[in-house]
């Protein structure tokens, strides 16, 4: 039977390694869904969608745990389809666990008000199968 | 600020991957979050297939 561990909601408990916790005591840190990264051609930074997360912040772990942020697929804003991606449940421990690692660059900020239960299925992607 | 993090929680791990894979509930340790990771409570999840 195909089987799937992936996509979760959680809430931002704790970072308790020293680079982490230095993190933290400076505040939120700048987040994006990719990046930014410097675009050296056009000396910008390219960002797809941007917002905050702070301690705290309900955040969403997708089916794709993370991208590159360089490949054509990523710089298209086709990040799903990052051919370097790293897959939830598959290359990094899913989330049918209590406390699971994400990278902070690619969690998904989930707004205030959200139902839990609403926005988990939200970060499925029409995408891979993580373990099937 | 202190929050408290156990050591070890209950996951869900994946034995014999393939047609004959099961997920077995096991006790397992709780991760370490690296520098531009962070660690995550689980509140909810789900899945499709």
């Amino acid at each position: 039977m195909p089987y799937r561990l992936a996509f979760a909601e959680g809430r931002l408990e704790s970072c308790h390694d020293d680079a982490s916790s230095r993190w933290w005591t400076r505040g939120c840190r700048p987040h994006c869904q990719i990046g930014p990264w410097r675009n050296e051609s056009q000396d910008v930074y390219t960002i797809f969608g941007a917002g905050l997360i702070c301690r705290g912040q309900m955040v969403g772990i997708k089916a794709v745990w993370s991208v590159c942020g360089k490949c054509e697929e990523c710089k298209d804003g086709e990040d799903a389809l990052c051919s370097n991606g790293v897959s939830s449940g598959a290359h990094k421990s899913g989330t049918f666990q209590e406390y699971a690692i994400g990278p902070a660059s690619y969690v998904t900020p989930v707004p205030d008000g959200i139902d839990p239960l609403i926005a988990a299925p939200v970060m499925v992607p029409p995408l891979w199968c993580t373990l099937c | 600020m202190a929050v408290s993090v156990p050591k070890t929680q209950k996951g869900a791990v994946v034995e014999k991957p393939g047609k004959d894979a099961k997920a077995v509930v096991k006790e397992i340790p709780v991760e370490e979050p690296q520098e531009g990771e962070v660690l995550i409570k689980m509140v909810a999840t789900g899945g499709t297939n």
